[in-house]
Order: C-alpha cells, then structure tokens, then sequence
C-alpha cells in the first residue's frame, strides 16, 4: 500500500472517543448480563396472590380514613391490638395500581428489586475495590430467590438496608488502600468511617430510616445492625483492636450518636411512641409477626444452602483478613440466629453476612486490584492495536437495550400492547371471582328473621383481599393477616380450609354468610360440597373458584 | 493534660451510654409489663348474684300442676350412681339448699350433697368408685371439668361453672380435686383462661360471668382478645337459630340474664353502665324482640314448640330424635327465659298460658321412664314453671307443703316466706296431686281467643309492641 493511502486511511479511521474508564472488560459484561437477566425475570414474575391486593386495597382505605389498628376487613379480629405495619408502602402500592394497574406494581416491583441490587452491587464494589465483589450482590438475590415472590412492603424494607449500607459507606476511600497497599491505618481497613460523614450523609440516612419506619417493619433490621456496628466497635476497643484508645475513639462516638439518631428517627410515624409498645407486645408482637413470626428454616432447603454457603464466603474472607471487625462476627451472629428462627430473614441474612465479608475482603494484606489500577494509561501505539477494547463496553449497552426492550418498561417508547390484569396476575389468581364478588350484592337480610346475619365471607387467606375494594368493604373471615386473628380464630379456619369433617358446623357456628373454595387446593372441602351442599347454594362457580351462599331462613312467615 | 482530659470525656461518654442502655433496658422491661400485663379476669364479687323471678301467672301453670311436675323432676335416679350431667341440671334445678329428706339410697338427692358430688373429689370418688377419671382436673391455669367424655362428666362447657354460679355458690366456696383443696375461684380461673371468644359453647362461662361481675370493665383472653359482656352479646347473638346446643335457647337464656343483671348493676350504681352499653343493650332487646316475634308466630296448636322453632317451614335439626322430647326442650328453655325476660319481650300472654299448660300436662302424663330418659331437658322445664309462679323450685316446695295453694294468692311476696338463703330448706316428702287445669281466666287477665297462631298473618310490622297489642 502506497504512503498516500495509508495517509487516507489515517484521516477516515473511525475511533472511540471515549475515556478510559469506558473500556468495560469481561466481568462488567458478565455482571450486567446477569443483572439484566434478573430484571427480566422480577419484571416476569407474576403479581402474587397474597400480600399485594391487601396493600392495594388498604392504601385506599387508609388514604380515606387514615391509619388503623385492627384491619377493617377482619370483624373476627375485634378486640385484638394491631398497627398498620407498612402503611406507606400500602399507600405506595395503592396509587401504583390506580395509575397503571398490576403492570405498574409488577414494573415497581423489578425496578426496586434491581435497584436493590445495583445498589448492594455498588456497595460491595465500593468496599472492596473491585468490580468483582458485585457478584456478591448477585449471591443475595440468588439466595432469596423462593422467599421474593413479589412486591410487598418488604421490598421497599430492602432497599432502605441498601441504601443505609450505601449511605454508610460513601465516605470510605477505596482507591488509596488498595493503591498503596498500606492497610496500616483502622480508618482505611474498616468498611465504614462515620466519624468522617458529611452532614449530607447524616441528613441522608435518617431521612431514609424515616422512610424505613413508615415503609415496612423490618426497620428493626436497620437498627439491629447499626447497634451491631456500634456494639462491636466497642468490643474492638476493649480487644484492644482499634488503632486509637477507647477513649479517644471518635469512630466509636459517632457510631452511637448514629444509632441513636435514628431510634429517634423511627418516631417520626402516624403511631409515635405506640410503635415502640408495639414492638415491646408479647406474645402478639406484630412487628415480628410481619417480620415472618416463628417459622424456622430447614437446613435441607434452598435457604438452608444459602446461609452455609453465606458463611462459606464469610469464613473465606475471615481467614484472609488482617483484622476481624467484632461487628462483622456480631452481625452475621444475630442474623443466623434470626434466620434459625424465621426463614424469611434469609432476605437480609445474605446482605448483611456479604456485607460482613466485603470489609473482610477489603482488609485482606493483598487486596485486588481495582478497575482504576487495572486500567493503566494506554499509549496511542497500545490504542492502534487494541481496537475491540470497547467491545465489553458495547455488549454492556446491547445487554441493557435487550433488557430494556424485552421489559414491559419499553412498552410506551416501543409499542405493543400493555399486559393485562390476566397476564401480569398469577395463574391461579381468581380474577372473575373477585370480579363477581365486588359486584354481587347479596340479597338483603329480612330484617323481621330472628335470623338477619351480618355478611361474612370465609374465603382462602390468600383470596381474602381480592374482592376489597377501598369503597366497600367484604368482611371477611381471613385474609394477608391472618396471624392477627385469635388462635382459635386461626384454627377454624385451617379446618375449614382442609375440608375438616365438622366444617359445616363451624361455618354454623361464626355465623358464615358466603363461602367461596378454591377449586384447585382445597379439593377436600370441594368434594364434601358437591356431595352434600346442606344450606349451601351457589351462586358462582368458574374453573378457578366455587362462590356459595347460605340460604337464609325464612323466619317469619307473612 | 489534654490526654488526661480526653480520656475523661471519653469514659464519660461510655458511662452516659452505658446509663442510656440500662435505662433503655430497663425502662423498656417495665413499660413492657405494664401493657403485657393485662386483667385476665373480669372484676369479680365473691358472692354471685341473685336474679330472682318477677311474674306470678297462675295461669301458666297451676299449684297442682306445679307441685306435679316438681315431684316428679326430683333428682331421683334409677340409675346407679347417677350421671354427672343429671346431677349438674338437678343441682341447678332444685338449688344447693334443698332438702327432701329422703333416704338418699334411691331417694332425691339433697342440694348440698348434689353440690358435693361436683366440688369434691372425695364425694365423687365415692359415688363413681376409685377407677373412674375424677371430674375435676388439675391444670396449670386451674380447675378444669370434664365434659362431654361420658357418664362421669358435664355434658355443656361451663355448664357447671353456670350452675354453681346460679345456687349462689361463693368464689371462696372449698373445692376438692384428688390432689388439693381449693375453692371455687379455680374452677373460674381455668374457665376463664381457657375462655375463647369463638369456642363452641360461650353461654355458659358467660352466664357464669355475669352473675360474678361487677362492672363492665373488660378483660383479655389468653389469645390476646379484649372481652367485655358488649362483645359476648354480640357474639350471642351473631349464630344462627336454631345452631347450638339445645336449639339455640341457651343463648337466648344468657341474653336475658345480661339484661337483668344490667338493670341490677344500674340500680346498685346509679349513673353506671350496666353491663352492657346503651346500643348493645338496644340490640340485644331488638335481636330478642325478633326471637319472641318468631315464636309466636310458629307456636304450635297444642301450644309447644319443635326444633324448627323460628322457621317451621323447615324441618326440624335433628329429626331421629324422639318428637315429645324434642318438643319439651324447645318449649321449656322458651318459658325459662321468658320467664326472667323485662315484660317488653314477652309476647301475647295466652302464648305463655298454652306453652306453660302444654308442658305441665305432658310432664303430668309421663312416668317413671321417661321422666329419666328427658331429665335434662325436664330440669329447664319444671324450672320454667317453677319461675312463672314468682319462686324458685325450692321455695314452691316449702310454700305447697305448708298447704299455701298459690292461687289463691296471685302476688307472691318472697321475702315474706322469710327462708334463711344460708340455711337448707327442709321440705318433707311429697306426693303428687291428681292434676287439675285452671280456668284460662283469671282475675287479673283477660285472654284471647285461643286461635291457632299460625293462621294469625296479619301481624307485619317490624315492632313486637304490635305483636303483644294483637
């Protein structure tokens, strides 16, 4: 080729002009790819049955009538002391749905869980200093994987823990520990420095702890583990651990103030100090009630994996480290224990233990290199012969397109039809029955019978906030509170639900005006009513849901 | 200096912190008792109260009719030793101060040692021998009662408690299990802490309840439930007629005592409460008020009423069982709690007259036999009468063995009988008159053509006034 046309060739050559820091490498890719294909699966994953409806309904009900105690929807819970747990996320969810429907709270639903995610994956980045960690964030949502089956207050619990963990830890210097590899100094091994926070960040996290308080009851996650960082800063001082005296120990200070910033951060609600006697009632606490109550987890199962392999990595990082942080131990302590006792803990058990290693990892003598040390200056000679050194950069973009166009998110920019409520509800959503139900109007009570009921609908837990609606509502004999009821409340519904032998008799006996049976689950009791219907009629049936009446007495004869 | 200096503000921050925790700690622990400490019991007297009768109607039933029926449902067993349950309704028919002088081998069964075959271990061990189960149960939270686990035992939850309660028997009463002595209030206790609101019989605990109370004040089940007499009203009258135990009456009986053990309660403190509050109160009249409605239309031709007592187009819940029996049952538990109802809840007074003459003339015709089969159900009955003529058994049996023929007086002073309620009433053994109807008049009545109920349709409005002015 002559010197001319080398020349042109020089002048027209298409080059990035880009900086370096955009030249994305293999596990960018590999994260984002992951990260996206989670999206897609929480943007798929049906609306559930449970849970979701209650918060609809009762959001609007609260937006009517404020906070309430017992649930509007529960005349058996009468006498019962409760809070409303949650009662913004309620309210949240409420206007989700008027302003888009289920595809608006299944799209909320993706976006908060990867945002969670990002965020955890940030912070673990942070920590450690290399983009690798991120991958731990994807080990907590793996982990969790059967307990996240759709939104609920406790999504929006979850992202404030990633969010104080983000806000925590902003002010930590990544880049010169790993840079100098001098891990001489406490502040530069330690994950968090507090006493160095800027107002900002003081303003930022009790304002994100007021949000926690009012947005679910796993608050008290938040604050157990703050107490656990401050605890074990204190330990460490004792241990002699710290580079400073106990004494002249402004890490130690700040982590106290902070803690006790946000107990009074979490007054700031509808219930003031009356949330705090909640979380002291026993044994009806309803703070660990919605927490998951007393269900603990079986070693043998998916959640059981996840805490050994949680304390796999745990142990990895320990071995490793420097120093050990007693919060580190405490934290991952007391979130094992709460896991024993409750499975669903495991949601911020894999957080926290990964939390608990990342600082562990940071204090390892040899720590990886960072994206920023990896990415030495390149010369115009290295740039000429590495011409594809964007391409993880633009396969990261082809990623977040596919992701992006495949989601219900890209509906509005890219066409297509909005999914419907069929769609985006499970499959054993009962939609045309609760449709019915906030229709039917049952015929009314003769009101000279010595037998006028009070309408009282026994349904499914799981279907009892499907036909509410905020305007009027079904009183009914379970639904997402169940564990609000009395005991012997809870039992007779668990009969019933199984098609106990008696179940007719103790429909009789709390006075059951309509009964509706899931077709599909209790095939006991759907059985026992085709034989013998007894005082029962029907007045809907459809492949999912059988909807029966009792009929009335006539009483009176005129 | 300054490092001195630094490490005194330091320890003084870890003393103020360490004061925050213990004070947190325990502030927390005593704020925590205070609500996690709550009154399991409502406020209790020790002396239950008395809820006497307020009608004398001769016409329901007359003094030989009345001195039938007693005679016959006196606590007499042919078998032997007697069921606990016959003992239970005995003890609660005929009072624990009663006195038949009788040999007590195959005679009646005097009250206190009726009461004793419940209370004492001792006495019952006795009576049923050493294999079988003892009645009463020593439980962490009480006293339990067996029931409803055969012969042995009661056959209604809380029955006895309701009974024990009605003899007038005290909190500080002795009762013996097998392995203590304690009194009365344990047999409450467990009662009360077994108590659900949504158990399968709540009529009896409530009425036993009632009868101790003092105020309205409410109390908490072990389940964590606020009680108070408004939300077991409520929940009396939520179920279905006929559902429950004895077609539904024993709930209708247990409203009527919350209502006059309120009006006692407003009279002993005047500006109180009651028992129940106002709108409660006015419920439970109107839900009653209904309850007489539907009798009165469905009272049958010869004056009883079947199981299918609010709706006789419908069959009757438990047609195997022998029709007289059924009929006794629905219509002596009917004039039971009508006879202690406010007169604003009765319905037209010759609907009483044909009831109470229908009983009293099948009870008069049934022997030995039957009398044992249906005893339960006779106890509510012969109570029934005994209650619509101003006593109770008891104190009829001392008024007709003085040869006081009570029709002739229609107005029956009690207090002026003059019975010491702490000493036993001794009533000499009595035979049975021949039975004799009274005359449907009556100086003070004037009744209605005796037409059949039923055929009276014209009855539409809402209100019972218009039923009682039909």
């Amino acid at each position: 080729m002559s010197a001319v046309g080398n020349e042109v060739q020089e002048t027209y050559r298409l080059q990035a002009n880009l900086p370096d820091w955009c030249a994305l490498k293999w596990y960018h890719a590999a994260m984002v790819g992951v990260f996206v294909m989670f999206y897609l699966y929480f943007s798929y994953l049906p609306v559930p049955v449970l849970g979701v409806w209650h918060s609809v309904w009762s959001g609007g009900w609260i937006v009517n009538n404020g906070v309430y105690a017992a649930d509007p929807s529960l005349p058996l819970a009468e006498g019962m002391r409760g809070i409303t747990n949650g009662w913004l996320s309620h309210v949240v969810l409420h206007y989700a749905h008027w302003a888009g429907g289920s595809n608006l709270i299944s799209i909320l639903f993706a976006i908060t869980q990867t945002l969670t995610l990002c965020i955890w994956a940030f912070v673990f980045v942070r920590i450690t200093g290399t983009w690798k960690a991120g991958f731990a964030a994807v080990f907590c949502s793996v982990a969790c994987l059967l307990l996240v089956i759709g939104i609920e207050p406790r999504t929006f619990g979850e992202l404030c823990f990633a969010l104080t963990a983000l806000v925590l830890t902003w002010n930590i210097n990544a880049k010169s520990d790993s840079e100098t590899g001098s891990l001489s100094s406490d502040v530069n091994i330690s994950a968090i420095n507090w006493a160095n926070a800027k107002v900002w960040q003081w303003i930022a996290i009790g304002v994100i702890m007021i949000a926690w308080v009012n947005l679910d009851a796993s608050f008290v996650v938040g604050l157990v583990w703050l107490a656990c960082l401050a605890v074990g800063r204190l330990v460490d001082g004792f241990r002699g651990q710290n580079d400073v005296a106990l004494a002249d120990d402004r890490e130690l200070k700040f982590r106290f103030y902070l803690f006790e910033a946000m107990i009074v951060a979490t007054l700031v609600t509808p219930y003031g100090w009356d949330l705090w006697q909640a979380l002291l009632w026993w044994p009806d606490n309803p703070i660990l009630s919605k927490m998951g109550g007393w269900a603990p987890t079986s070693l043998a199962s998916w959640q059981g994996a996840g805490v050994g392999i949680a304390w796999m990595i745990w142990f990895y990082a320990a071995k490793g480290s420097t120093k050990i942080p007693a919060w580190a131990i405490l934290s991952a302590i007391v979130a094992t224990i709460a896991t024993a006792c409750c499975e669903l803990t495991m949601v911020w058990l894999a957080p926290t233990i990964m939390f608990a290693s990342m600082a562990m990892f940071r204090a390892w003598p040899k720590s990886e290199p960072t994206t920023e040390t990896k990415v030495e200056p390149i010369s115009e000679f290295e740039d000429e012969n590495r011409p594809l050194r964007f391409a993880f950069t633009l396969i990261c973009g082809l990623f977040i397109w596919i992701g992006f166009s495949l989601s219900p998110v890209s509906q509005p920019l890219l066409g297509g039809a909005e999914r419907t409520h069929e769609k985006v509800a499970s499959k054993d959503a009962p939609i045309a029955m609760a449709s019915f139900m906030k229709q039917y109007e049952p015929p009314k009570p003769n009101t000279n019978s010595p037998n006028r009921m009070a309408r009282l609908v026994w349904a499914p837990e799981y279907w009892g906030d499907w036909m509410q609606t905020e305007e009027r509502v079904i009183p009914v004999f379970a639904n997402a509170n169940l564990r609000t009821l009395p005991r012997q409340v809870q039992a007779d519904y668990r009969k019933i639900y199984k098609g106990d032998g008696n179940w007719k008799r103790i429909l009789d006996r709390y006075a059951v005006t309509d009964l509706v049976i899931d077709k599909k689950r209790q095939k006991e009791l759907y059985r026992d009513v085709r034989v013998d219907r007894g005082v029962w009629y029907t007045v809907y049936q459809d492949n999912v849901a059988l909807v029966m009446r009792r009929k009335e007495s006539r009483g009176n004869k005129k | 200096m300054v490092t001195r200096n630094k490490a005194r503000s330091g320890n003084s921050f870890l003393i103020v912190q360490l004061m925050l925790a213990v004070a947190g700690v325990f502030g927390a622990f005593v704020w925590a008792s205070n609500f996690n400490t709550r009154v399991t019991m409502p406020n209790l007297k020790n002396q239950p109260r008395k809820v006497s009768p307020i009608y004398d109607y001769p016409m329901v039933v007359s003094d030989e009719q009345l001195l039938t029926v007693l005679t016959k449902t006196k606590p007499k067993f042919t078998q032997s030793p007697p069921k606990t349950n016959f003992v239970d309704h005995a003890l609660r028919l005929w009072g624990a101060k009663v006195k038949f002088g009788e040999n007590e081998n195959g005679g009646a069964i005097d009250g206190p040692t009726m009461r004793q075959i419940l209370v004492d271990h001792r006495k019952f061990d006795k009576t049923w021998g050493e294999k079988e189960l003892p009645l009463l149960m020593d439980r962490s939270s009480g006293i339990a009662v067996r029931t409803q686990e055969g012969r042995s035992t009661v056959s209604h939850v809380d029955h006895l408690l309701g009974t024990l309660a009605e003899v007038g028997t005290p909190l500080d009463y002795p009762v013996v299990t097998a392995q203590r002595n304690t009194t009365m209030l344990d047999l409450i206790r467990y009662g009360v802490n077994s108590f659900s609101l949504n158990q399968r019989e709540y009529e009896w605990t409530t009425v036993m309840l009632a009868f101790y109370s003092v105020d309205a004040k409410p109390w908490y089940t072990s389940e964590g439930q606020e009680i108070s007499f408004d939300s077991l009203a409520k929940r009396i009258m939520r179920q279905q007629q006929p559902q429950g135990v004895c077609y539904g009456q024993h709930r209708l009986y247990t409203l009527t005592m919350l209502l006059r053990i309120d009006e006692q309660i407003e009279q002993e403190n005047p500006g109180s409460i009651g028992l129940l509050s106002d709108p409660v109160h006015a419920e439970v009249m109107k839900h009653m008020g209904l309850m007489t409605k539907a009798l009165y239309k469905n009272q049958s031709l010869e004056g009883y009423w079947d199981g299918n007592w609010p709706d006789t187009s419908v069959s009757v819940p438990d047609p195997g069982t022998d029709a007289l029996s059924r009929r006794i049952l629905a219509t002596g538990h009917t004039l039971e709690w009508w006879a202690m109802a406010p007169k604003e809840l009765h319905p037209p007074r010759e609907t009483i007259i044909r009831a109470g003459q229908w009983l009293a003339r099948e009870i008069g015709a049934m022997d030995v036999q039957k009398i044992q089969k249906n005893y339960t159900f006779l106890t509510h009955a012969a109570r029934a009468l005994a209650l619509w003529r101003g006593k109770f058994p008891d104190e009829h049996l001392v008024a007709l063995s003085d040869g006081n023929l009570l029709d002739q007086e229609l107005v029956i002073d009690i207090e002026a009988l003059k019975l010491d309620i702490d000493e036993p009433v001794i009533v000499p053994a009595l035979t049975a008159p021949s039975v004799a109807a009274p005359s449907l008049t009556g100086p003070e009545l004037s009744v209605p053509s005796l037409s059949a109920p039923n055929q009276r349709e014209a009855v539409r409005d809402d209100s019972l006034d218009d039923v009682r002015r039909e």
